[in-house]
């Protein structure tokens, strides 16, 4: 490896100096040598509003068969016979151009094209390591262009995909480990996220830090053929950003955008939980039962009710008193004071501005950002500064540079320990006249009264006095890139380019001394001195400031050489090469100061004995002062050689292939262990330029098919016995290290084969054009972790131990309604995916595992979502939950659960949507335009939430009391069983996960609706060229569900997203 | 062309970071590597759980009753169900720690040993080598007799050979299961290990007394030995343990009313353990609602120290329940070696063995430091029966709560004929142990008997 790579290295190194000395020498336009006759048309193709140059566009000679393409600078050649002619220029899209030439006058031509209006968007798609027009692409590719991306008004650029990318969904189901997955999993424990390219290169940062503005376009790369180019990362799919560029011989233009979007409060009333008086129901039930034996210990918390309850029992308040306290108590709900004091609207605003333009020999492109979000909570607010630059001179003919450069700024402040998860339902925070109350957090409230008698800190938790942030987030992250491009021959092309990206992020929490936090810790620690009566306490008094630093480096350079190049109109050649490094550094370290001085900046800690163990003021521990200091470090690298080649044959037919092999610095793994090659192939054959294709209704008919290897890694998993270095100390102040991994010999990185076939169309004057795609991904090794027999010393166990088939189709249709005065275009999305597991080494021990878990430890031959339920048969007259064994009624929950035979269970299908889409209706109407995305999610189900009666004592947030079986009769109404005490889990289990609760999840949802009001300025009247006044409203509801409950089926536990509203205006100069 | 240079500089500063020696070698976390020096094995060994034991003999144990049905309600199924020795103990929680715990010991003891086969041992750290491998062992050897001794039947030559005992696993190499061992095959393994352990460990205890040493080797040979029955080999054992290391507490010289009166390292412990599963609600010194038995409280005498400094009262409820005897701080209580349970051991099997006078002089010479200073009245013996009732009478007083003690002693004493019945009483119905019954047996959890195939104790 070591050796080929400097054999490369060599060869290129050579080609440099061979070509440093003939610099000069040659005039490569002098070469070709006409026939006798004949003679060459030249000339630039570029599209008249962008001057971009257009790659494919086809020229030809009327009454001729002779048909050239453009290359990637818009160039064509095209030989003549005649004296004169009539050239011929077409490019989808675009208005025909007939030009008109003689031997004297036979270019260079430089032709501007002008949109037809209906265009098939010149489409470029980016892999990161090249750009090629769509049309010579045999692989997957889905093109986000700007005006789509614009569609949505969204801080984070990731957003903007949601609803309108073909094949990527955004997960809502909650065991998704990843936000985003293109064409369904092809991983179980590896991660699951895609790759996202920024400008070449993976981004490390958060992409929060990217401001949406400065981008110009997103590729998504679906297959092998698209994405195998980024090797074992790219077994999730590759997001490709580009930033904008500026153009060449391009006045500057200056583009502002600003917009402001509110949106409503969240619902907490959405989630169901029980009432007030129902809680306290349970609590005097339970209390009857002599649940609460914790009360004895005179500390801990209990609530109010109960210590009413408990009051009552002591005879220390009587009957009547109670009643009417509880009945009090029960009136209250404490959402309406979170509702009031802690949510509130949020409020986002958005300001872009950026100026591009180009001379002669540069284009360059600069902006700057700046968001300002109020969020939801009271305490908690975002900002974010961005600057963005781009700069690409051509120093020569042959020579260019670019440099880029993202700074972002960021800055976070929230309340760590705002109180959104109130402990009992009829808590109040504040009385009749807004003044803060006290609710109940780690003791009662009979002890913090009377506790040190005075002597200790104020005790009380107040959640209203703590509503200021005491946490700022700062982050800095900027990413530099420089690449030289250097032409060494006509077609060759040798470039390398370097990348550095840095962030580092700083967390502050402060928690002054008036925070309960700080408080708490200096009374928990505290003694009373028997002799003053005094409170002394080894918690310094002064705040506690947590001080944490994360900062990550991404080195990368890459080295690649490019070769482009057609032979005769027949032939071209289209192929790159390359090598590349990387290393990517994180570092963190956190420390917490005691006794904090804001103003001084110093701290106590030099009086604090970190190892002492200190009795608790309560209770029976002794514990240390924690210390919170700690840091730790990864460092990543990886060494890659690629190359991908496409050969394209009279227009009509292509080939292209790729291969790349990854090495990387594994644990423990010998170097020739540590690299995995994979590779792709792919063919696509256009037949609308087949001689005997003949017809009158498309102008584009391709078949493309491709097939290939995309890797996966997981880093944590290693084939070596792993330890880790435990933050914590043993009994004897000792560090101590904790088995991570056991060795595991056998283990092998995670393949990913790939198989897309494809035809993409288009009608004449592309009323209609779109494509269909059929793929199957066959997942090999997938590395897993699955319960372990305990004997072995864990319980869990990570290893390649799955197969796995995803299969699917992406259909995705533009069509052109109405094209008169009003103009209705629609795109359609419609996407299919289905996965099954197909080998799985580790069976999940019994049923209970499999309803619970499924997909951590999936069945083979199912879904790895499959969802799976007790089949339920209904309450009996007791109130007491039936299900079935075997085949027979029965109410053994024990054996129900611990069965070890799936055909007991009712497969119920599986938890993510197997199809998916959305139709965006667009209709332009002068100078107003309307956007409405409506999309659809079918053949999935979901599992409502069910009550577990074990749970209620510490958790009223559940679903489902009011419907309980109460009374003899109620089986005939409710399958909800009635509560019983003790708790029994096997009959818990049974119910929260019997087939009863499962629901379909099909739906189809208004997402958004768009309304813009475009103004173009013309020619010179007015001093802008474009302005665009904008409203959007997001997340606007449900339009049909298939469920028979209220709850929205993509949150059927959290808090659906609140509605939004954006105004916006766009500016163009 | 300058430029055309760079790009060469820059090509070539690549292929020297790229394709130096040692570019993928850099290990990929600071805080996680691969164990190769005896440092990392002794931080492995390190590892607080190695410290642990079952707690479930306490639980079942007779040490301690609930008096309200409703505290016992409230408990987890676990507490619940090993309290009135049901035959499902485990109530639908399906993995414990109780099983678990001590196999993670024996993984970290095989990788160890593992790892140490391929070792180079020079002159210079031969003894630490030496040191780590006895350490290994005897963890293995402590985890693999926890195991056994509740998860299987107790020992008796007669059935050892068909018994079933526990799977020993003596390889980290987790694709291979192993089926259960018989109770014999067990015992011996654990005696191979303990034998090569005391050949390699030290003689002197550490002070950091989650280390082995070779008394802890003898101590916990002496504990095996005594439930075997072998009372021979036991006091061999307890004596070879009391003459490398025989330190007694005087506990006149202890804070009574400290709330942590021993420290984790005080003199008497040899090995420290705790128990490994948190049944906070009935174990631990937060528990609130258990009461110790009122026949054993009344035992002690008004000049016994251990009745003050091994029990608390509950201002409340005015329950007393157990403190956290030799742990320390912690919340947990001990179950680990120490030298009171050799002296007793010591005392016991020389009283078996017909040896009297030694017998009383090991029980006296601990029990004078147990009373208040000048309070205690030596025993001065009698017959051989009086003399074993006493020191066993002793042994539960003074090992309580700690180490699941007190059930291993039912199981062996009820095979040398005691007959000892227990009873529970939740409500008005009352629950009853016969002598050597099947449920002196825990069930193995769930988790493993799915994941294995294990055959289950019958209870």
């Amino acid at each position: 490896m070591i050796s080929f790579n400097f054999s490369l290295l060599t060869i290129l190194f050579c080609v440099c100096l061979a070509h440093a000395g003939q610099r000069g020498v040659g005039n490569p336009a002098a070469a070709g040598v006409a026939f006798q006759n004949s003679y060459a048309v030249t000339g630039r193709i570029l599209s008249a509003t962008t001057n971009e140059p257009l790659d494919g566009a086809t020229i030809s000679i009327q009454g001729k068969q002779t048909k050239v393409l453009t290359n990637a600078d818009g160039a064509f050649r095209i030989i003549a016979r005649d004296t004169s002619g009539v050239l011929l220029v077409s490019f989808v899209g675009y208005q025909a151009a007939e030009i008109n030439f003689n031997r004297r006058e036979a270019g260079p031509f430089t032709v501007l094209l002008e949109s037809n209006g209906t265009q098939l968007e010149e489409v470029e798609v980016s892999t990161g390591y090249q750009t090629l027009p769509k049309e010579r692409a045999t692989g997957s590719f889905v093109q986000i262009n700007n005006e789509l991306l614009n569609r949505k008004v969204s801080t984070n650029i990731l957003d903007r995909l949601d609803g309108v990318t073909s094949g990527l969904i955004f997960n809502k189901n909650p065991e998704s480990r990843s936000a985003i997955t293109i064409r369904g999993n092809s991983t179980i424990f590896g991660n699951q996220d895609p790759l996202i390219v920024l400008d070449n290169y993976p981004y490390e940062g958060d992409l929060s830090n990217i401001n949406p503005n400065d981008i110009e376009s997103v590729s998504v790369l679906k297959d092998a053929a698209a994405a195998s180019i980024w090797g074992v990362r790219a077994g999730n799919g590759v997001i490709v950003i580009t930033t904008k560029k500026g153009t060449n011989n391009a006045k500057p233009s200056i583009s502002f955008n600003s917009n402001l979007t509110a949106s409503e409060k969240p619902d907490i009333y959405y989630p169901q939980q029980l009432s007030s008086t129902e809680f306290i129901e349970v609590e005097k039930f339970l209390f009857g039962q002599g649940f609460y034996w914790n009360i004895a210990d005179g500390f801990s918390a209990i609530s109010p009710v109960v210590f009413m309850l408990h009051e009552h029992q002591m005879g220390r308040l009587d009957d009547a008193q109670l009643n009417a306290e509880l009945a009090a108590l029960g009136n209250k709900d404490v959402r309406n004071d979170l509702d009031r004091y802690i949510y509130r609207p949020s409020l986002n605003q958005q300001y872009a501005l950026n100026i591009k333009g180009g001379g002669q020999n540069n284009r360059y492109f600069i902006s700057g950002g700046y968001d300002k979000n109020v969020m939801n909570l009271v305490s908690d607010s975002h900002e974010r500064f961005t600057l963005t630059a781009g700069n690409t001179i051509d120093l020569n003919d042959r020579l260019s540079v670019s440099t880029g450069l993202i700074l972002t700024n960021a800055s976070t402040e929230r309340n760590n320990s705002i109180y959104t998860v109130p402990r009992y339902p009829y808590e109040s925070l504040a009385d009749g006249n807004g003044n803060p109350l006290a609710t109940i957090k780690d003791l009662r409230s009979s002890f913090i009264d009377t506790a040190g008698n005075g002597r200790l800190l104020n005790w009380q938790h107040v959640p209203l006095n703590e509503l200021r942030p005491n946490q700022d987030e700062k982050t800095t992250d900027y990413r530099f890139n420089a690449s030289l491009d250097y032409k060494l021959f006509r077609s060759l092309h040798l470039s390398a380019s370097y990348l550095y990206q840095k962030g580092a992020t700083q967390v502050e929490t402060n928690n002054g001394v008036s925070s309960y936090y700080t408080r708490n810790m200096i009374n928990s620690y505290a003694r009373i001195d028997p002799s003053s009566g005094e409170m002394i306490s080894p918690v310094p008094y002064g705040a506690i400031l947590d001080r944490s630093y994360a900062d990550y480096r991404n080195h990368a350079g890459r080295m690649q050489l490019g070769y482009n190049r057609d032979f005769g109109p027949d032939h071209s050649i289209n192929a790159i090469a390359g090598f590349e490094i990387r290393e990517y550094r994180s570092y963190g370290n956190s420390m917490r100061h005691y006794g904090y001085n804001d103003e001084t900046a110093t701290n106590a800690n030099a009086s604090i004995n970190f190892n002492e163990l200190y009795q608790q003021f309560y209770g029976w521990s002794s514990l240390r002062i924690p210390a919170n200091t700690n840091s730790s470090g990864t460092v990543d690298r990886n060494r890659s050689i690629y190359a991908n080649a496409s050969y394209r044959w009279k227009s009509r037919y292509t080939l292209s292939s790729s291969m790349r092999r990854d090495e990387a610095n594994i644990f423990g793994v010998k170097t020739n262990q540590k690299g995995v090659p994979l590779w792709s192939t792919g063919f696509s054959w256009d037949v609308q330029n087949e001689p005997f294709f003949n017809n009158g209704s498309l102008s584009l008919l391709k078949l493309r098919a491709t097939y290939g290897y995309n890797g996966n890694t997981d880093r944590n998993t290693t084939a070596f016995l792993t330890v880790l270095a435990d933050a914590a100390i043993n009994s004897f102040g000792r560090n101590y290290y904790l088995i991570v991994n056991p060795p595991n010999p056998s283990l092998r990185w995670e393949k990913v084969g790939v198989l897309n076939v494809a035809v993409d169309f288009a009608s004449k004057e592309n009323r209609i054009n779109g494509s269909i795609e059929y793929y199957r991904k066959s997942s090999r090794d997938l590395i897993a972790n699955s319960p372990i027999s305990p004997q072995t010393g864990l319980t869990s166990f990570r290893g390649n131990s799955a197969n796995m088939v995803t299969k699917g189709v992406d259909v995705q249709l533009n069509t052109v309604n109405i094209d008169q005065m009003l103009k209705w275009k629609t795109q359609w999305l419609l996407n299919y995916v289905k996965d099954r597991v197909t080998d799985y080494q580790l069976r999940s021990p019994n049923n209970r595992d499999i309803v619970r878990g499924n997909y951590s430890n999936p069945l083979a031959g199912f879904p790895l979502n499959a969802m799976f339920g007790f089949p339920y048969a209904g309450l009996n007259g007791a109130g007491d939950p039936l299900g079935y064994l075997n085949g027979n009624v029965t109410q053994d929950y024990r054996a129900i659960t611990t069965n070890t035979e799936p055909s007991n269970l009712t497969y119920l299908g599986t938890s993510s949507p197997q199809y998916f889409g959305s139709i965006i209706n667009t209709f332009d109407y002068g100078k107003w335009s309307l956007s409405v995305n409506i999309v659809y999610r079918a053949g999935y189900h979901f599992r409502k939430p069910g009550i577990s009666f074990g749970d209620l004592p510490a958790n009223y947030r559940q679903a489902d009391f009011a419907n309980r079986w109460q009374q003899p009769g109620d089986e005939l109404h409710t399958t909800v069983p009635r509560m019983v005490y003790p708790t029994d889990q096997y009959r818990d289990v049974f119910y929260t996960y019997s087939d009863a609760l499962a629901e379909r999840g099909d739906h189809i949802r208004l997402q958004d609706i768009r309304l813009s009001y475009t103004i173009n300025g013309g020619t010179g009247q007015r001093f802008w060229k474009r302005l665009q006044l904008y409203t959007y409203a997001n997340n606007l509801g449900l339009l049909w569900t298939a469920s028979r409950t209220n709850l929205d089926p993509d949150s059927p536990t959290g808090i659906p997203p609140s509605k939004s509203f954006s105004v916006g205006l766009m500016l163009d100069f | 062309m300058n430029l055309c240079r760079l790009t060469l500089i820059t090509s070539l500063l690549f292929a020297a970071m790229g394709c130096g020696k040692g570019f993928l070698e850099v290990r990929p976390s600071t805080n996680v590597l691969t164990p190769t020096s005896l440092e990392d094995y002794q931080m492995m060994l390190d590892y607080f759980q190695l410290n642990s034991t079952s707690s479930l003999p306490q639980l079942s144990a007779d040490e301690y009753y609930i008096p309200l049905e409703r505290d016992w309600l409230a408990l987890t199924p676990t507490e619940r169900n090993a309290y009135v020795w049901k035959a499902d103990v485990y109530g639908g929680q399906y993995s414990r720690d109780d099983w678990n715990v001590p196999y993670e010991s024996v993984l970290y003891a095989n990788s160890i040993l593992d790892g140490l086969k391929e070792f180079d041992v020079q002159a210079s750290n031969r003894n630490q080598y030496n040191y780590i491998r006895g350490q290994a062992y005897f963890v293995r050897a402590f985890s693999f007799f926890d195991l056994v001794k509740n998860f299987a039947d107790p020992y008796d030559s007669r059935t050892a050979a068909q018994k079933l005992g526990v799977p020993l696993k003596l390889s980290p190499n987790v694709d291979e299961l192993v089926p259960r061992a018989t109770v014999g095959e067990t015992y011996r393994q654990i005696i191979s290990d303990l034998q090569l352990a005391t050949a390699l460990l030290p003689p002197e205890v550490p002070l950091l007394r989650n280390r082995a040493s070779r008394p802890a080797a003898y101590a916990l040979f002496a504990r095996l030995y005594l439930s075997m029955r072998e009372y021979e080999l036991a006091a061999l054992f307890a004596d070879s343990c009391l003459a490398l290391y025989d330190k007694l507490i005087d506990y006149n010289n202890v804070q009574l009313n400290s709330l942590t009166p021993f420290s984790v390292d005080n003199d008497e412990c040899i090995f420290r353990a705790r128990y490994a599963a948190g049944y906070a609600a009935t174990l631990y010194n937060t528990s609130i609602n258990i009461q110790i038995s009122d026949e054993l409280l009344e035992s002690y005498d008004g000049h016994d120290l251990r009745r003050q400094l091994y029990f608390v009262q509950n201002v409340n409820t005015k329950l007393v329940k157990a403190r956290r005897g030799y742990s320390g701080p912690s919340n947990y209580p001990f179950s680990g070696l120490a030298t009171d349970e050799m002296y007793l051991i010591r005392a016991e099997c020389r009283a078996r063995a017909g040896n009297l006078d030694g017998a009383v002089a090991s029980l006296n010479c601990l029990l004078e430091r147990r009373y208040a200073a000048g309070k205690y009245i030596r025993f001065e013996g009698g017959d051989g029966t009086l003399v074993l009732q006493k020191i066993l009478a002793e042994r539960r007083k003074s090992l309580v709560w700690r180490a699941g003690l007190r059930w291993d002693d039912l199981r062996r004493l009820n095979l040398e004929g005691a007959d000892i019945t227990i009873t529970r009483t939740i409500g008005d119905k009352t629950h009853v142990l016969e002598p050597n019954s099947s449920r002196y047996t825990f069930p193995i959890p769930d988790q493993e008997i799915s994941m294995s195939n294990l055959e289950q104790n019958i209870r």
